[in-house]
């Protein structure tokens, strides 16, 4: 009896911490929807929940701001990025992880060293390189950037994968008189999944919000992304709060629901595809 | 003989052909514009105009700045502050949730979400509610009666970069929970059976089994923390810009203020910019591979 | 066969014609032109289009850019040398200009064109004899404040300095939820605005700040750690001191504080002359305001106010189409655009013609202060970032005014000497 009753209340300790955890996290992003629909005077002086509910803050947004034409920008450059990055990473990753080649490990060190370059100074001479390949002002250009941008920490987090499943796979399949293609292709990429899925999160939560590049390099209206147009809510000298909450809501629910689906996926795979031992 | 040479080399060709398309991409838009970034580095540059070369002059400068060894500083103590906590906090949560039911899925899932929004708006949010008249941290305390515990936050110098360690624990709390969960799923049960059949309770349990176990993936958390602690810049910048007088002005912070100006400096100062971001490379490059040493006898091969 | 070869040579002559005729044909001039002037993005596109159906021949592209991403776009735009016919430089007016980016009006634009400007504004754009910005607006700065609390608290208007910090003392006392004046200094610049002509106010003397900027003149010593920089410095730590301003002001930003006001919180709001525009836009219904001048050091003084205009535009130095982008540029000012454009976002214009002409009461009082107008923006190098820093840290309490005009002076020397 008692030992029931031990374990019954060190849970209800774990998940009152738990909740605490949870409504702090929370409560921002629930006050920031919260004030998406307020009239722009309530937002800092008046009570947390709203007189009346009104929706000119998206109202405003989305006519004022052509939020949809960005949407559809940054939603091209992440898909297509997403899609270069993986495509590349994968095999990269595939090829650290699993087949010798001489300056493997100098190469990889390379990739890892990378990620410590600050963004800001790679900025201009990006600028001025994107310009001499005229690739300035335009959505591939800005693709190309996110690929290279992203391709070091997908392969790192892609070898990471590939290391824990078993050589065996591979060494087998060549054995069975597989190309290393094949046994790439049908035999290891398939146990992947997981591997995939998360680096497509990763990295579309990163593309997604980017804002410094997609500022920098897009010049013309109709091209610009999401994240540009709706920092342009923040004005020098007053900030149209409200908007800006709509704003940032219209953003963040692709993403939000994006994760979700995906999130599902990728538990799935790490869960039935993990192999214990 | 000839014949395992041949297939050695054949390895070896398709290990190349499966890294050339990754590596031009990172080789035009990574490598290329850093090496001019380091050229930029040891000239003087004002964006437009000739560039001068200087040599290490730009260095030279650096060390006698007093603003930069204050942002070293302040990204020194931000490194550490967020490495730990950004390690430990989320391995414990992790932990805590790492059975597979509904409830602890929705937590994992819940937490994860302020990582999705975008510095920016992470910033902006931030700073209403650190706001020391009507934001939501103050109000909330004052209705609660605890008006002594009200402070300045953003506008404090002592409490300033707390705040923004603190936000920043917020945004990547749900990150490194996900990649810690990610890496329990690898520690199978048995080992846990194991342990409670010894009569270990949990506190012992996580002690001794799980965190030995996760020295791997620790080790990758702790690199990314570092990494990004060096880097930090959006997140400042979004919050407080650097000030108030750099209390929270960090190097990537200062870099962007002499590139970009906040709002004029006059003439931009693109080479001593460049130095500097040269310089977060350096540091957290040291920083890492001193974490790698350290941890030398770990299975994470290379 | 013989029909298709008619056919295909009879397409290649057609075609070999209109070519040549597209060639000989004049090609038409695009200008474009990139500002950050949010509260012409209405304004703006109709002066285009105006000019657009009047002029087939020189085609006028703009676009109103948010100023967080500004300077960004600009700066590396001049790096790629492809920055805009027209700009505006902003801060950077004196670099970009000595830097050869940028033209010398005085060599484009004579004389008489010239003159249509208020004085102070042209000096402002001048360095060695070098014109590279024209004025867009003007500016002053004043207290705004709420007429309503004023009258119910029965409230004078302050004339000095020592009379706000009075005002303020009874606003306090007969109602501590109102702040007397809330100020938002997170951002540095309001504080940097707001300090500098106090110098001024000092001294009576507007070129020492100049001097102090520019350092041109080998006659003449300046430092900022100096008697009436920490003098003036003395004033913003007594005004702090005398809880004229909501605590915590290094962390509240500028359109904080603006709620504020809005909201009734706040009695008072120092600003400039873009406000009663913003305040039009956001200001719930019924908001009764005025704005009174900024207070003078003592009683009987001149009440020196910042007069610098931060909206000016530059025309590229490396651009195909000089001639025509100052064709441009005339018709923005002419009077019969430039007005309308001027009213229509209830900005202070730069031309004496048209400040004559203003009926906006609000605009017209604070265009009147132009007379009293002192320097408060910083080109030199380094001088601004020490300036805000400083302030920043003095209006935080973490220096002293002492201390203060030390570090401004240690950071120019700093930088100047690098």
């Amino acid at each position: 009896m008692n030992i029931k009753l031990k374990i019954k209340a060190g849970d209800i300790v774990r998940y009152i911490f738990l909740f605490i955890v949870f409504v702090v996290t929370i409560f921002p992003l629930v006050w920031m929807v919260i004030n998406s629909f307020k009239n722009r005077s309530e937002i800092f002086i008046g009570p947390l929940w709203p007189e009346k509910f009104m929706l000119d803050n998206y109202k405003f947004v989305i006519e004022n701001l052509d939020i949809g034409k960005s949407f559809m920008n940054t939603t091209i450059v992440t898909a297509v990025s997403i899609f270069l990055i993986l495509v590349v990473s994968v095999m990269a990753g595939y090829a650290f992880a699993k087949i010798k080649f001489p300056g493997r490990n100098a190469i990889f060190l390379a990739l890892i060293a990378s990620l410590t370059i600050p963004p800001q100074v790679t900025l201009i001479p990006l600028f001025l390189m994107l310009k001499e390949m005229s690739l300035l002002d335009s959505l591939t250009g800005l693709i190309a950037s996110y690929t290279g941008l992203g391709v070091a920490f997908s392969i790192f987090l892609m070898r990471a994968f590939f290391v824990t499943i078993p050589d065996a796979l591979r060494e087998s399949a060549i054995i069975d008189g597989a190309s290393e293609f094949t046994a790439f292709w049908k035999v290891v990429l398939p146990l992947a999944k997981p591997g995939i899925a998360t680096v497509a999160i990763f990295q579309f939560v990163s593309i997604w919000n980017e804002f410094m590049y997609a500022a920098t390099f897009i010049l013309s209206p109709e091209k610009r992304t999401l994240q540009p147009t709706i920092r342009s809510l923040v004005g020098r000298y007053s900030t149209d709060w409200g908007s800006l909450c709509a704003g940032m809501v219209i953003a963040v629910i692709p993403i939000l629901v994006t994760f979700i689906i995906l999130q599902k996926q990728f538990i799935k795979g790490l869960t039935a595809g993990a192999i214990k031992g | 003989m000839r014949k395992r040479r041949s297939l050695e080399k054949s390895q070896h060709i398709f290990g190349y052909l499966m890294i050339i398309p990754a590596l031009l991409f990172f080789v035009i838009f990574v490598i290329y514009p850093s090496l001019d970034a380091i050229g930029l580095s040891l000239s003087f540059w004002h964006g437009y105009g000739e560039r001068v070369f200087v040599g290490l002059q730009n260095y030279i400068n650096l060390l006698h700045d007093p603003v930069f060894w204050l942002a070293l500083k302040n990204n020194i103590i931000f490194v550490i502050a967020t490495t730990i906590l950004q390690t430990l906090i989320p391995m414990v949560l992790a932990v805590m949730l790492v059975r597979n039911n509904f409830l602890n899925t929705f937590f994992r899932v819940s937490f994860f979400v302020p990582n999705i929004i975008s510095f920016i708006i992470t910033g902006s949010l931030w700073a209403m509610i650190f706001e020391p008249n009507f934001g939501l941290l103050n109000t909330i305390l004052q209705n609660l009666g605890l008006e002594t515990w009200k402070q300045l936050w953003l506008a404090d110098p002592k409490w300033a970069f707390p705040c923004i360690v603190f936000v920043s624990l917020w945004q990547s709390m749900g990150f490194y929970l996900i990649i810690f969960y990610a890496g329990l799923q690898r520690i199978p049960d048995e080992v846990y059976e194991a342990a409670s059949v010894d009569g270990a309770d949990s506190l012992r349990r996580f002690l001794f089994i799980t965190v030995p176990l996760l020295r791997p993936v620790t080790t990758v958390v702790v690199i990314i923390n570092v990494i990004g602690g060096f880097k930090v810049f959006d997140l400042i910048w979004a919050m407080t810009t650097g000030g108030p007088n750099h209390a929270t002005e960090v190097m990537a912070t200062y870099l962007y203020t002499l590139a970009f100006g906040s709002v004029g400096t006059g003439t931009p100062r693109m080479g001593y910019a460049a130095a500097i971001g040269i310089m977060i490379l350096i540091f957290s490059v040291l920083a890492s591979v001193i974490q790698l040493r350290i941890r030398e006898a770990d299975t994470l091969e290379y | 066969m013989a029909r298709k070869v008619k056919v295909t040579i009879a397409t290649l002559i057609l075609s070999g014609l209109l070519l040549v005729a597209a060639a000989g044909a004049q090609e038409a001039v695009t200008i474009t032109m990139w500002t950050w002037f949010d509260d012409f993005q209405t304004a703006f596109p109709k002066i285009v289009d105006k000019w657009n159906s009047e002029h087939p021949e020189i085609r006028v592209e703009q676009q109103v850019f948010s100023l967080n991403e500004y300077l960004q776009k600009l700066q590396a735009a001049v790096a790629g040398e492809s920055e805009p016919d027209i700009l505006a430089p902003h801060v950077m007016v004196r670099s970009l200009g000595e830097g050869g980016v940028t033209i010398d009006f005085n060599e484009w634009l004579d004389e008489e064109f010239l003159s249509r400007f208020a004085p102070g504004t042209i000096r402002q754009f001048t360095w060695d004899g070098h014109l590279y910005s024209l004025p867009w607006t003007a500016q002053t700065f004043g207290i705004f404040y709420n007429k309503d609390i004023f009258e119910k608290m029965g409230l004078n208007i302050p004339e000095t300095w020592d009379d706000l910090i009075e005002v303020s003392h009874t606003i306090r006392g007969m109602d501590s939820s109102i702040q007397p004046l809330p100020f938002g200094n997170r951002d540095k610049w309001l504080g940097c605005d707001f300090f500098l002509p106090l110098i001024t106010q000092v001294t009576d003397d507007p070129t020492l700040l100049i001097e102090l900027d520019r350092r041109t003149d080998p006659e003449r010593e300046v430092s900022w750690n100096s008697e009436p920089v920490i003098e003036a410095l003395k004033l913003v730590k007594k005004l702090v001191e005398g809880e004229v301003f909501a605590p915590g002001i290094n962390g509240i930003a500028n359109e904080q504080a603006l709620t504020m006001f809005y909201m009734g919180k706040g009695a008072m709001f120092y600003s400039g002359s873009w406000l009663p525009v913003t305040i039009d836009r956001e200001a719930p219904q019924g908001f009764n305001w005025d704005v009174f001048e900024t207070p003078a050091y003592a009683p009987g003084k001149r009440h020196w106010t910042g007069n610098e205009s931060g909206a000016n535009l530059a025309v590229s130095a490396r651009s195909k189409h000089i001639e025509e982008a100052l064709e441009f540029l005339k018709f923005m000012y002419s009077p019969e655009v430039y007005s309308p454009a001027m009213v229509e976002a209830r900005g202070m214009p730069a031309t004496m013609e048209a400040l004559q002409g203003l009926e906006d009461p609000a605009i017209k009082k604070m265009a009147s202060w132009l007379e009293d107008g002192a320097p408060h923006i910083l080109y030199g190098e380094g001088s601004w970032d020490a300036v805000a820093n400083a302030v920043q840290g003095l209006m935080g309490g973490q220096l002293t005014p002492e201390e203060a005009a030390a570090q401004i002076e240690s950071d120019v020397q700093r930088v100047i000497g690098r």
